[in-house]
């Protein structure tokens, strides 16, 4: 059955069968897009299939933001594809590690992905990409507690409190490491939910003080090590925050 | 999925609502967090109230020599570059009576123009302990993102303990009724089930759990809610929060 006539067939407006056929591959299957799209019958795609149950007051175009706030109503899973094509598998079989031929998830022989992205979502949603995610969060854990012990080693005075409150950031991200993320526990998902917060301040407080670093190199009264830990303490908080939050959320 | 057997629908409401107040205990990723939580708030809270005490305290000397206090150039001992500005360590001489102090100088200009070696000090005559340099500053700003990483540390603590108080209290004292699904969607590792329930005054609330099931729509699914405050309610049994008879 082609999506053409899955649109004919679904009944929904001309206008909705026009997107449908125009995006047809981006539509495919109905059920692995994030894109949202409302026609008179308005409908929300996440990967998995659902439908979208009528309702007047709805407007037509909503973003992908605003359909995680939908309310109640919204979503009803029904494990139905829309339109599943023939020799497309979903999800794609475990391959065990990241991807090293990314299409068809590395097995081209056993499976077919004419619209290429599969994979790559698959990747990124499914168990697969976790130990990635957690392999950065790790590094940074590591990273921050080797820039944290630079910091305190290195200047010549004693350390200050900004040394201790950046030694106890740097380190933050250790120990949230510990609570895992498919807890249900709200004060563990409030504390994983606002671990971000703290990376990025972390992360300020590092270029802030790389700056500073760089400042007093620049006249003498430094020596380059401690901006070089600085440096550390940036790419930690920034890079290595931003990179897991990428991997965990794309 | 939650099946249409599911255990907690077959629960008897009204035998659970009979044990408020209910006794309740922590697992332990609720122990867990909420020490993680505690250990923050506490660390965050007493390096907070160090710091305002110590620029308070500098800011007193500070009007009190400003008022009676007399100048004097002391010699720079030692400095030391931190991440705040420089520490300087001097001495000075009073009545031949010799004096010494530290400071942390935000500012590079500390020094008496034309010699890097003198500090310029103004200390009180009646007690020259009393002592502070002329160009002492009480915050600058390179102070804020040390301050922020501590201001949002300390709030992810509050927050930890703050969300445990309030979902103790949800269990202690909330009421169990049924309701029902109305939409899931998928959120990070877990679903945001959302749901509707009847309170107490026959109204209809709307509200939303993270759960590690995916429910579908229509499903019966056990809420607790407040009778204070409706809005606040989650699936029941609460995650992380148990009841002992």
């Amino acid at each position: 059955m082609s999506l053409w006539q899955v649109a004919q067939s679904s009944g929904l407006c001309p206008v909705h069968r026009g997107l449908m056929a125009m995006r047809g591959r981006h539509y495919n299957e109905g059920r692995r897009s994030r894109s949202v799209a409302l026609g008179d019958r308005g409908y929300a795609y996440d990967w998995r299939a659902y439908t979208y149950d009528d309702r007047p007051h709805m407007s037509r175009q909503r973003s992908v933001s605003s359909y995680r706030q939908l309310p109640r109503q919204i979503l009803q899973p029904t494990h139905r594809p829309l339109h599943v094509q023939g020799p497309v598998r979903w999800p794609p079989v475990a391959t065990g590690h990241a991807a090293w031929i990314l299409y068809a998830g590395g097995e081209p022989v056993n499976i077919t992905d004419p619209s290429g992205r599969d994979t790559v979502e698959f990747a990124l949603r499914t168990e697969e990409a976790v130990p990635m995610a957690k392999l950065v969060d790790i590094y940074g854990c590591f990273a921050g507690v080797a820039f944290a012990s630079v910091s305190l080693d290195l200047p010549r005075q004693d350390p200050d409190w900004r040394t201790g409150v950046g030694a106890a950031g740097a380190t933050f991200g250790c120990v949230s490491l510990y609570f895992p993320e498919s807890s249900a526990n709200a004060v563990v998902q409030g504390i994983i939910t606002a671990t971000p917060a703290v990376n990025y301040a972390f992360c300020g407080f590092a270029i802030y003080g790389l700056i500073h670093d760089l400042n007093e190199v620049a006249e003498g009264k430094e020596n380059a090590s401690v901006a070089v830990s600085d440096a550390f303490g940036a790419l930690t908080g920034c890079v290595g925050a931003r990179l897991s939050t990428l991997i965990k959320t794309p | 999925m939650a099946h249409e057997n599911d255990p907690s629908r077959l629960m008897n409401v009204h035998e659970i609502n009979a044990q408020i107040p209910r006794k309740v205990r922590f697992d332990g990723s609720t122990i867990g967090a909420l020490s993680f939580g505690l250990a923050v708030l506490l660390c965050g809270l007493a390096v907070l109230a160090w710091l305002s005490l110590d620029t308070a305290k500098k800011l007193h000397i500070q009007s009190t020599l400003l008022q009676d206090g007399r100048l004097v150039n002391g010699t720079i001992t030692a400095s030391f570059v931190n991440r705040g500005g420089t520490d300087v360590k001097y001495r000075f001489i009073v009545d031949n009576v010799l004096y010494s102090g530290h400071a942390e100088m935000s500012a590079d200009d500390y020094s008496v123009p034309g010699d890097p070696h003198l500090i310029s000090i103004r200390y009180l005559p009646a007690d020259p302990r009393v002592n502070q340099p002329v160009n002492w500053k009480w915050a600058s700003v390179w102070d804020l993102f040390p301050f922020l990483l501590l201001i949002s540390m300390t709030a992810v603590g509050a927050k930890a303990v703050i969300i445990a108080q309030k979902m103790s209290n949800l269990v202690r004292n909330g009421l169990v009724v049924v309701g029902r699904v109305t939409g899931c969607t998928p959120k990070n590792k877990l679903f945001t089930v959302f749901y509707v329930f009847e309170s107490q005054a026959k109204e209809e609330i709307e509200g939303s759990s993270d759960l590690q099931e995916e429910y579908e729509a229509g499903t019966a699914i056990p809420v607790i809610y407040l009778r204070s405050n409706p809005k606040r309610n989650a699936k029941y049994p609460v995650s992380g929060f148990r009841t002992i008879q």
